[in-house]
């Protein structure tokens, strides 16, 4: 451990606020110093609270499973500013703790339909395309939801998809939930 | 329950085209209506291609090669030659193509599953310092140099109408690639003897059977049976990489060879023998020009390696045309210029 209380294993700009709930528990712990939950060899996947992301994760758990690894959930947050500068906020604005809210239905979800399935769950301020592509650095697999429809038209990808693909290590999966018309 | 397949996701590269050209962006979308014809459900995954990063194409391309695809691109592109075209948009076109097959690695890595690159333009005839034969830069080459750099056998077969006469260059001298092509003579681009078993440095490695107008499947299957099979056995691939042109078939308007979709099926399933397991088995798509052929050609081989068919399963194999005595004779030849 450096000097500053970080862990020179986790770049700096992912040593902020950093919360993760591991497979088979329900408690949220800080782990921005622990090196050991670092996502790994396994396939990490965006949430962002929209029906496409939680489609997306109930894909990229069935991928998970498929491939032998672990599934990490993983939402990024930021404080909102306007032109650069804090924005005033409520008292009680936590978007951590909203993230987390919004994830542990999930989470059980998965738990409960795919037993066996070691399913972390991170919840870590910053820039979700950085979070995204720095949480899957040892990742087998990254999958990110689009909104659009169909496998294979609609090729636009939105910003958070395309800096995904650009920047990952890893194989991307952009997850587009199948047209029930097609 | 067939097994998954992975497809880097379908790169039609729709702006690099050209008026009358058969080398043209529909022959993706015949590609990927193939993949739709087997129904594969969730039995398919799509990954996202990215561009080869420069570091990766200097090791298969010249520094100089590369500045003028990309300057001439810049410049509004035109032709490369006779057969060969670039537009506005082809040097990033080409990249993601031949991104394709790198990031088709890490895919088939991580799902123990064959990985089917249907990019365009295609790459095996292009070879270290030029275009050539609508081939702007050689896909399945970048991949293979990146494995051999990786300590990895790589076996590339091509089963491309034309012979690859790009990778063959590309991999010459290299012990650790083993290249087979099957291949119409004479034909475009008129190499491909086989007496050209390979430079100082890997003599073998290089196998070449020239096949005759009308040759049908059955002539295949004894290529692979006579010369191909024996020649991996002793190469012991860890990596097997296909450089799937679906030009042989009877319909295509290039060439005048006489398989079926059924024969790419069977060509598939002797091909996907020689990989130690199925996640070391990646299909580049080189040729094909008639896109219903195209399409069920692709169904079925690849329906063939995940145990799924399709339409095209109708396609029966075919037997009967010339070629047997050319296999023959390309054996005999082999062997002379080996014992040469």
């Amino acid at each position: 451990m450096s000097p500053s209380g970080h862990s020179p294993l986790i770049p700096e700009e992912y040593a902020r606020s950093r919360v993760s709930r591991t497979a088979g528990s329900d408690v949220w712990r800080d782990t921005v110093h622990d090196t050991q939950d670092h996502p790994t060899d396994g396939v990490v996947v965006g949430f962002d609270g929209s029906e496409a992301a939680a489609a997306a994760v109930e894909w990229a758990a069935t991928q998970a499973v498929r491939t032998g690894g672990r599934l990490d959930l993983v939402t990024a947050w930021e404080f909102p500013t306007s032109w650069g500068n804090v924005i005033p906020l409520p008292d009680d604005f936590d978007p951590a703790a909203d993230a987390k809210a919004m994830l542990d239905p999930l989470v059980e979800r998965i738990e409960g339909a795919h037993p066996g399935l070691a399913v972390h769950a991170h919840v870590i301020e910053g820039n979700a395309s950085e979070v995204l592509v720095g949480a899957s650095r040892h990742a087998a697999l990254l999958v990110v939801a689009s909104r659009g429809h169909g496998t294979f038209s609609g090729m636009m990808l939105g910003s958070v998809s395309q800096h995904c693909v650009t920047h990952a290590d890893c194989p991307v999966v952009v997850y587009r939930k199948p047209d029930p018309a097609a | 329950m067939p097994a998954v397949l992975i497809v880097v996701a379908p790169l039609d590269a729709g702006d690099h085209s050209h008026p009358g050209h058969p080398e043209r962006p529909a022959r993706v979308g015949a590609a990927m209506l193939g993949i739709e014809d087997l129904d594969l459900g969730s039995d398919l995954v799509v990954v996202e291609a990215t561009p080869a990063p420069a570091e990766r194409l200097v090791r298969v391309h010249t520094p100089a090669h590369l500045q003028r695809l990309q300057q001439f691109s810049a410049a509004g592109g035109g032709a490369l030659d006779e057969d060969t075209y670039a537009g506005p948009t082809s040097w990033e076109d080409a990249r993601m193509a031949a991104g394709a097959g790198l990031v088709a690695i890490k895919a088939a890595t991580t799902y123990r599953a064959p990985v089917f690159v249907p990019a365009r333009p295609p790459g095996h005839h292009a070879p270290a310092d030029r275009a050539m034969g609508f081939c702007l830069l050689n896909n399945v080459a970048v991949a293979a140099r990146a494995l051999v750099d990786a300590g990895q056998r790589v076996l590339i077969v091509d089963w491309d109408v034309h012979h690859g006469n790009g990778t063959q260059d590309l991999f010459w001298d290299e012990p650790s690639v083993l290249y087979v092509s099957t291949h119409q003579w004479p034909c475009y681009p008129g190499t491909g003897s086989a007496t050209e078993v390979g430079g100082p440095g890997a003599r073998g490695t290089t196998v070449n059977i020239p096949l005759p107008p009308g040759a049908t499947g059955d002539v295949l299957r004894e290529a692979f049976e006579r010369i191909v099979s024996p020649a991996v056995e002793s190469f012991r691939p860890t990596w097997v990489l296909v450089s799937a042109g679906f030009d042989a078939h009877r319909d295509d308007p290039l060439a005048e060879l006489s398989l079926s979709a059924g024969d790419f099926a069977e060509l598939a399933a002797i091909v996907a023998g020689y990989a130690p397991e199925p996640g070391r088995l990646l299909v580049f798509l080189e040729g094909g020009y008639d896109i219903q052929a195209l399409r069920s050609s692709v169904a079925a081989a690849l329906g063939r390696l995940v145990g799924a068919s399709g339409p095209a399963a109708d396609e029966a194999p075919t037997s009967g045309g010339p070629g047997i005595e050319h296999v023959r004779a390309a054996a005999d030849r082999r062997r002379a210029a080996l014992d040469a």
